[in-house]
């Protein structure tokens, strides 16, 4: 909801071209529009959150406000709404119009799909270009140039939503699609292992490969080796957990515990490993010195990342172990946060 | 270095402005000017700055909004109905033949309806009937909501506007509950949180959707266990970062997130576990002292938007002289206690077109 209302691209053409606006004729000053009589905003009587227009805008939406109530859908009217979409690609009606002039004139889908490539490209990161990029996909059902596409604005900005969003979609809707999707995955988080949406992504590729255990032991081994290039990385660790939801009988917890002990005894103080730890803590209520070790280990890594390593969350931390606690009635403890 | 200090009001100064006059920057937002006069009103509320609107211009803010709705009549179906987002294409209403390019939205219906709680508008002009039908005509068969009915994407944004307008109007019959819930729990990912679809990356503002609709529906419980629940928590908590929040791991802190996050937390009743001294010093670091409003990080100007939930998350963790809110329907507690009062002075006068399948 965010990403809706703060990442329009504002319109360049309007305002910092200077040359451009000096060439540019108003409708209201085309001889082949004197047909046509514009038709202004009508705000009612009072002024709430008026926008100053440029005569530029106020002129092309006068006319299109006149083309939409007359009907007309002809070659002029396809400029025009290029014009008003251009001005503001976030106005649903302009595009409902679009499609329905292309579909009167019948119009080569293709050029309109390396139209709308085109509108995308400058403003990536508006809802309304991408669900008109899907449209016209699905009434040219061929998606053969959509992977390469999305790749290409991913390039730009590697986690734009909209973008992954929509090539979800593609590989859903286009299934076969689907085969080289764990390469392009494998080759973003290489070069940005921080990438939470690659790694998003390779969590949707294997859950939609109905994976079995050897896949999972093999994604298991994949994350081991890019934590151990980067601890502190938040999107493999919940990479790892979100493997073990496919954990049956703990035959994975013990690989992973196995993992993290190993990690921590060596020194490593990565808080989401701490944090990793604390969950697969493999105790129960028994009163056997084993059981309290395994105890007072989880309520030490509590009280070292309350006070040491994640002080921020320090609130947090202090909860969790309460928690455990009570969770294992536990009583008789020494090992209290500060 | 002394700590930041909230300045009320240069922030109602700036929301002033923007419910008059907005600069030719911002005419990507010609369409859903309702936005903005939704951030502002609501921004105004959370400062206690409603009395420095005049009761005149109170209603002519109302009546500007009640302008915007589309109700049932020969030239508009039913499935059409609710409030558009602005006066783009209003001279459109009642032409014949223009039914396909003036229709409602679901999100501007849902805003609409907040800002006439806001100014005290008792919502009896609302064709509650219609809102109604007009939202359940934009549930897809998943489950999820489009956000109109012509070619409107899908997604959790739109499922939380339709329950929030079902919750407004206290009623939910004319929605399919249990397949809005199934959608709501597909979009939950191995992390724990929320994405807009299913499938698609766990993010700050669709989590809040999430648990906000499962909140206004009282099923929190039903799709989140308690180690669902702990682990959202801790997904919510970890967002915290450099004081403010952000809406995606390793991605940087903005101040919306500060509600989006903190309204999760909240209405979760973990609240307490963040840390809210830093939070504050974040969102209140990002306020513009020349010209009011809050920018979403220092690289960016102010607008009504990240103004309007900034406040909203510094009330949550208890900034004092602002309003508390309700964090499901992000209305002031004092709107959201009008609402409830004259909700019970809600009558159906049009329940025939519950009845009546085909278009008006």
């Amino acid at each position: 909801m965010d990403d809706q209302n703060q990442e329009h691209k504002s319109d360049g053409s309007d305002f910092s071209d200077e040359a451009d606006t000096l060439n540019y004729v108003l409708y209201r000053d085309r001889p082949e529009w004197k047909d046509v009589q514009p038709i202004a905003q009508d705000d009612g009587p009072a002024q709430v959150v008026q926008i100053a227009y440029s005569n530029k805008f106020s002129d092309v939406f006068d006319y299109f406000r006149a083309v939409l109530k007359s009907g007309e859908k002809s070659v002029r009217v396809l400029g025009l709404v290029t014009d008003a979409l251009t001005l503001n690609p976030a106005n649903y009606t302009v595009w409902i119009y679009r499609l329905e002039i292309v579909k009167h004139l019948k119009v080569d889908l293709h050029n309109e799909l390396e139209y709308i490539s085109n509108v995308i490209r400058e403003f990536t990161k508006n809802y309304q270009v991408w669900q008109y990029r899907k449209t016209i996909v699905e009434m040219l059902n061929d998606p053969s140039g959509e992977l390469e596409f999305t790749a290409d604005i991913l390039d730009m900005d590697s986690k734009n939503y909209h973008a992954w969003q929509y090539r979800q979609w593609v590989l859903t809707a286009f299934s076969k699609l689907m085969e080289n999707e764990l390469n392009f995955v494998d080759n973003l988080i290489s070069q940005d292992m921080r990438n939470n949406s690659a790694w998003n992504q390779r969590y949707f590729v294997v859950n939609n490969s109905d994976p079995n255990n050897d896949v999972i032991n093999k994604e298991l081994e994949y994350t081991f080796g890019k934590i151990q290039i980067l601890s502190k990385n938040e999107s493999a660790w919940n990479y790892l957990r979100g493997l073990l939801l496919y954990s049956e009988n703990g035959i994975f917890e013990d690989k992973v515990r196995e993992f993290c002990s190993k990690l921590y005894n060596k020194g490593n103080r990565s808080t989401h490993l701490m944090s990793c730890l604390i969950d697969l803590t493999d105790a129960d209520e028994s009163t056997n010195p084993e059981n309290v070790e395994k105890i007072k280990f989880a309520l030490k890594l509590c009280s070292d990342l309350a006070s040491v390593y994640d002080p921020i969350r320090r609130f947090y931390w202090e909860y969790i172990s309460k928690d455990i606690e009570l969770k294992f009635n536990f009583r008789e403890h020494d090992t209290k946060i500060m | 270095m002394n700590k930041p200090q909230l300045k009320p009001e240069q922030h109602k100064k700036y929301f002033r402005r923007s419910l008059d006059l907005l600069p030719g920057e911002v005419a990507v937002f010609d369409y859903s000017r309702l936005t903005i006069l939704y951030f502002a009103l609501i921004g105004l509320d959370i400062l206690d700055g409603l009395d420095s609107l005049t009761d005149n211009r109170k209603k002519d803010i109302v009546e500007w909004v009640y302008r915007l709705q589309l109700v049932p009549n020969e030239y508009c179906s039913v499935h059409k109905c609710g409030f558009m987002g602005s006066t783009t294409v209003i001279h459109l209403k009642n032409q014949p033949g223009c039914e396909k390019y003036c229709e409602s939205n679901v999100a501007m219906t849902y805003m609409a309806l907040c800002i006439l709680i806001t100014l005290g508008d008792n919502l009896s002009r609302v064709n509650k009937s219609a809102v109604l039908r007009g939202v359940a005509s934009l549930q897809k068969s998943d489950g999820s909501f489009k956000s109109n009915y012509e070619h409107g994407e899908s997604d959790l944004r739109f499922v939380y506007c339709s329950l929030a307008i079902c919750n407004i109007l206290n009623d939910s019959s004319s929605i399919n509950v249990n397949n809005t819930i199934k959608f709501i729990s597909n979009c939950l990912n191995y992390d724990g949180a929320f994405g807009q679809n299913p499938g698609t990356e766990s993010h700050g503002g669709s989590t809040y959707c999430a648990i906000a609709s499962l909140s206004l529906l009282n099923k929190l419980n039903l799709v989140l266990d308690e180690n669902k629940s702990r682990i959202l928590e801790r997904w919510a908590v970890n967002r915290q970062t450099n004081g403010g929040f952000q809406g995606r791991p390793n991605k940087d802190p903005d101040t919306c997130y500060s509600f989006w996050l903190g309204a999760t937390l909240s209405i979760m009743g973990s609240l307490s576990r963040i840390n809210k001294e830093r939070n504050r010093d974040f969102v209140l670091n990002n306020a513009n002292l020349l010209t009011g409003g809050f920018s979403k990080n220092m690289d960016s100007i102010p607008d009504p938007m990240h103004t309007c939930l900034s406040l909203c998350g510094l009330s949550l963790i208890g900034e004092e002289n602002l309003n508390p809110i309700n964090p499901a329907l992000n209305i002031t507690v004092r709107a959201a206690n009008y609402l409830k009062q004259i909700q019970g002075d809600y009558t159906l006068p049009n329940k025939n077109i519950f009845k009546a399948d085909t278009e008006c």
